[in-house]
């Protein structure tokens, strides 16, 4: 399968062309200043991070309220920390977390595109939006764990959550015990965006 | 079968694999916000142009290259909403006038 992902060498070419003429007509036209892309890019890249997530899921360990209103009302519940302001219609709005429990693991993906949680996890990691990643993790999800190296107990359930324009999901991934003393800050160090999709289990505890 | 040698879950994965996809996010991205469509309307098509790869026999289209899909979502978008033909209304901070929407449609 080595080859199932190459493409031709002036393919980038071509998408790199097009997107920088598209911009400068784009600015040409007056329709955006030259500033106009790098500003959104860098609000985005220093707000909407995988931070959020943490902070969410080391809330939802730590106060059993705001665990239960977690899974219910999402962004109700995500409205009451101190997180930055979401950018109007950039995904935020449609966030709904689902718990990991004893003998439940919650995997996220998204079949038809990529609707993924930006402003908690940040941008998914490239191979999420994978064809191959997005069918065989519907189809065969606990081989697919196994292969990224999460191997779960036979006798947990796995639950997938397709991800979509109105629900866009993230795991509240459990909390690795022999963690009862850790500051918050620990604990957030234990929660990766791997978890937060869940393909990984937060942690580990060093 | 094992998926292909990129994916791992390293959590140092990049984001982007190419600068030009980079740009190509923030563009419609800046688009959306400034007003010029909404962001809903990016993911359908986006979604469209993924669905009609996905329905091409495999022989007949390219290779999976998720940011060609979205850089043809976004083109779709800019036609549409006639953004490079069209007069540029918009207000002191960038936003797109709500004119320039009603007129598209």
């Amino acid at each position: 399968m080595t080859g199932q992902f190459a493409y031709p060498p002036d393919r980038e070419d071509a998408s790199a062309k097009k997107v920088a003429a598209l911009e400068s007509l784009l600015i040409q036209k007056g329709v955006i200043t030259p500033l106009t892309v790098d500003k959104v890019l860098a609000y985005f890249e220093t707000e909407m991070t995988p931070l959020n997530g943490k902070a969410i899921v080391v809330k939802a360990w730590t106060d059993p309220e705001f665990a239960a209103k977690v899974v219910v009302d999402t962004p109700a519940a995500i409205a009451e920390l101190e997180l930055p302001e979401g950018m109007a219609g950039a995904e935020g709005e449609h966030l709904r977390a689902v718990a990991n429990s004893a003998g439940v693991h919650n995997l996220v993906i998204c079949t038809l595109c990529s609707c993924f949680p930006w402003p908690v996890l940040g941008l998914p990691p490239y191979w999420y939006k994978d064809p191959v990643f997005r069918s065989r993790a519907a189809r065969e999800p606990r081989k697919v764990l196994t292969e990224v190296g999460l191997h779960l107990p036979p006798d947990t359930e796995i639950k997938v959550w397709d991800s979509s324009g109105h629900s866009r999901w993230f795991v509240i991934p459990e909390r690795p015990s022999g963690t009862e003393d850790f500051t918050d800050e620990m604990l957030m160090d234990l929660v990766t965006t791997e978890s937060m999709i869940g393909v990984a289990l937060a942690g580990p505890v060093s | 079968m094992r998926l292909h040698e990129t994916c791992t879950t390293d959590q140092a994965a990049p984001q982007f694999e190419h600068e030009w996809q980079r740009r190509a996010f923030g563009l419609a991205l800046a688009l959306s916000e400034f007003g010029h469509y909404p962001w809903s309307e990016f993911q359908q098509s986006l979604v469209a142009t993924i669905g009609q790869w996905g329905d091409t026999p495999e022989l007949e289209r390219g290779e999976w290259e998720y940011y060609d899909h979205w850089v043809a979502a976004l083109e779709t978008l800019v036609d549409r909403h006639r953004l490079l033909t069209a007069p540029v209304l918009t207000d002191t901070g960038d936003h797109a006038l709500p004119d320039t929407h009603e007129r598209d449609h």
